[in-house]
């Protein structure tokens, strides 16, 4: 699969989990160590795409590296760990929410919502004006997804932003298939309305 | 724009996102390609989506500060070494 690595170390594409699972669960300091940064990077972004506070992304960062520390050497299937992570991530943002102190909070910042391949290279090969308007739509991006409700952000943040199949989102979720797909046409919709403004 | 065009428009509208994503059933897909090849707004409208959804990609969503990162690190430390420590 492609990838595309960006300034702040995230993945668009999804990294091998799998692999670093079975290097971490066999002993591999190195593996849990980039395991458990990779739980708290997916933690903090996934908590921000859904609730928007920075500071509650720190408390479920927290969260899920207790809970990948406490659970990596029981994983009989690393191949699910991925899922495990994201549905782990939803349950601590909505723990958060339930309690209801996740408000009033920070909003997401614009900062936080800038492109994350806004400052990566240009690739010389490609049309400048092509370059500069691609870097221009990203940064809309960024604001028309912002604008999102948190139901629909989450969606287009695991489809689109992390991955995720269809049916992987709505076992992370909690919904049904056909559920994902209604959200995730609703939200680029109303995307669509947003950058044609 | 006629009454039934309209309605075209708007169930292709409906579909669309389900189409660039390869979620649809072939009959349902040569249904839209149908009506693309006839309606040049659908078919921008479609061409619009797509680098939408490349765009969505590319921007990767919110993005972790160099702060946050760094108390990860100091977490992931302390939680390592205490574990050594236990051993």
């Amino acid at each position: 699969m492609g990838r595309t690595t960006s300034r702040n170390g995230s993945s668009v594409a999804p990294p091998d989990y799998a692999a670093l699972v079975r290097a971490a669960s066999s002993g591999d300091r190195s593996a849990t160590e980039r395991l458990l940064m990779k739980a708290q990077e997916v933690a903090y972004r996934f908590s921000l795409a859904a609730c928007g506070h920075s500071h509650d992304a720190e408390d479920v960062m927290q969260d899920a590296l207790l809970k990948t520390y406490q659970h990596v050497a029981s994983i009989r299937r690393p191949g699910a760990f991925r899922t495990w992570l994201y549905r782990t991530i939803k349950n601590a943002c909505l723990m958060r929410r339930r309690r209801g102190v996740s408000e009033p909070g920070h909003l997401l910042s614009l900062e936080e919502l800038l492109p994350s391949s806004v400052d990566a290279p240009s690739d010389p090969g490609r049309d400048p004006a092509q370059t500069l308007e691609d870097s221009q739509l990203r940064r809309r991006i960024g604001k028309a997804f912002k604008g999102l409700p948190p139901v629909y952000r989450v969606v287009v943040f695991l489809r689109e932003m992390e991955g995720l199949s269809t049916r992987e989102t709505a076992g992370v979720l909690g919904i049904s298939e056909a559920n994902v797909k209604t959200r995730l046409r609703r939200a680029h919709l109303q995307m669509r309305k947003e950058l044609s403004a | 724009m006629t009454r039934s065009r309209a309605h075209t428009c708007r169930a292709c509208a409906e579909l669309l996102v389900d189409y660039v994503k390869g979620e649809l059933s072939p009959s349902r897909c040569r249904s839209i390609e149908r009506h693309l090849t006839d309606c040049a707004g659908c078919a921008k409208f479609q061409s619009e989506l797509r680098r939408e959804i490349a765009a969505c990609r590319a921007h990767g969503g919110p993005s972790m500060p160099a702060a946050a990162r760094r108390r990860a690190q100091q977490r992931i430390r302390r939680i390592m070494d205490g574990a050594l420590r236990s051993q």
